[in-house]
């Protein structure tokens, strides 16, 4: 395998066009990310994860030809893991399932101090409020918080993600914000509870 | 429920995946494949954009040669005026082609950008200039009868003008004016068909009426009792070329200026007769 570790993402995809083994280094890349991203989404079973992990690297490499370079390609490689794992979701009538419950101190930053994630320490039923209250939340509004505040991307590229426009992203975020809020109250757990 | 640490090894999935691209024979697809499917869509949004254009034309055609200036003598509302002259079936096909349009422009690589709104303007004003576009190049009457014969529901506008108003036994004719005799009460006219017609007026048509050989004329009056003579209540002239001929099967040769007049002679017969009135019979004499 060429040395690909110094290259640009996209320089890699054109040289896993060549090159199938440059492939690798692309999924070393983003393994680990994406498996932290899917696992927000709400595919809590490590294997499951990993079913999800390759279909979505596979589904990148057939289509690799399709990215275009105008696109970041962690943007286009988050729409994939995104599409796919809402895909198997489908497939398995499942529902997302202990998604952020150990990001349960990053959410409590987000609500009360705006878009800063300040850590703040939590019980374990403020940790199961939470759960409860994101698997309560709608998912459009789920998708957009993790890829904001979990995954920090910004506005700009959670509309390539999500192939909305940005207007409309900032409206969900927004939203969501004020959602989860309700959602904390009414599961019990009362902002400043911490 | 396991959550973060998974039970794969580091490295392990990119051993899986290329084993699993390998072992299925797994090939990047060809970039003409992507550029097709969005040439696809180009193609099928400029499709839409013609066909609703072709509908943007129909629907002006429709509406340009609907009787606008005598809609007050014709139907008992302005509203009732509408619901005769909007070209629905146009309009609906408009609608339908604005759809695909809409998602076919969202649906290209960087259509989801777009607010809903920009991408509804954008369909809009392509499908409306060419609309516009079509129509004053001519083809209004061409797309309403040629193009419509392939729309369901649809009834050319000049087809109705005819099947409307050659009913001379329900009170109603157009016609070329043949001749106005001096002095006379009446006149006479030649049906679509080619008959001649007496048109009685009870006042003098050449000094009162100003009526004059050679011009269309719409006529709603009631039958007499003698075939081919009519009692007129009401003339309209509306010297529009395109009805004319439509009408009269191009028979004839134009002769006016354009000029749109209405003539309105009421007598006592003609009393609450009017000319549209849901299309029914006028009553016997």
């Amino acid at each position: 395998m060429v040395d690909s570790s110094s290259l640009s993402d996209a320089s890699v995809v054109a040289q896993s066009l060549k090159d199938k083994d440059s492939f690798a280094v692309l999924i070393l890349r983003y393994e680990a990310k994406l498996d932290r991203y899917v696992r927000r989404l709400g595919v809590a079973n490590a294997d499951d994860r990993h079913d999800v992990l390759q279909d979505i690297f596979i589904k990148v490499y057939r289509n690799l030809n399709a990215f275009n370079a105008s696109l970041s390609f962690s943007s286009w490689i988050y729409r994939i893991a995104h599409n796919e794992t809402m895909s198997w979701f489908r497939k398995r009538k499942a529902r997302p399932e202990g998604h952020m419950a150990d990001d349960g101190d990053e959410i409590l930053g987000l609500i009360s101090g705006g878009e800063s994630s300040e850590k703040v320490h939590l019980e374990e039923s403020d940790r199961a409020a939470i759960s409860e209250a994101l698997e309560r939340l709608p998912q459009k509004y789920r998708d957009v918080l993790v890829l904001r505040f979990f995954e920090e991307r910004t506005y700009e590229e959670i509309a390539d993600i999500l192939e909305m426009p940005i207007g409309t992203v900032a409206t969900l975020v927004f939203r969501a914000k004020d959602r989860l809020r309700i959602l904390l109250e009414n599961v019990g757990y009362l902002y400043g509870h911490a | 429920m396991d959550t973060h640490n998974t039970k794969h090894k580091e490295g392990g999935m990119s051993e899986s995946v290329l084993a699993c691209i390998v072992r299925d024979g797994i090939c990047p697809r060809p970039r003409w494949h992507f550029l097709m499917k969005e040439g696809v869509m180009w193609t099928l949004g400029g499709l839409s954009i013609f066909v609703g254009a072709l509908a943007i034309a129909g629907l002006l055609f429709e509406l340009r040669y609907a009787w606008w200036d005598v809609y007050e003598a014709t139907h008992d509302s302005f509203f009732m005026f509408m619901l005769d002259a909007l070209p629905l079936v146009w309009l609906i096909l408009f609608i339908l082609f604005l759809i695909p349009v809409y998602h076919l422009l969202r649906s290209t690589s960087r259509g989801y950008r777009y607010s809903f709104l920009l991408v509804v303007c954008v369909s809009l004003v392509s499908t409306g200039v060419m609309g516009v576009g079509f129509y004053s190049f001519g083809m209004g009457r061409f797309i309403d009868e040629r193009v419509g014969a392939f729309v369901p529901f649809h009834n050319p506008l000049l087809s109705r003008e005819r099947m409307t108003w050659m009913k001379p036994t329900d009170g109603r004719l157009a016609g070329i004016i043949r001749e106005v005799p001096y002095g006379d009460t009446g006149f006479w006219l030649e049906g679509a068909d080619g008959s001649p017609y007496r048109i009685e007026m009870n006042v003098d048509v050449n000094s009162r009426l100003m009526l004059r050989a050679g011009e269309y004329v719409r006529v709603v009056g009631m039958p007499t009792t003698t075939p081919g003579i009519l009692e007129g209540c009401i003339i309209f002239m509306k010297n529009d070329d395109i009805l004319r001929r439509a009408h009269m099967h191009e028979k004839f040769e134009t002769n006016e200026e354009g000029e749109r007049k209405i003539l309105i002679s009421r007598t006592k017969e003609c009393k609450d007769v009017r000319p549209y009135v849901r299309f029914a019979p006028l009553p016997e004499r």
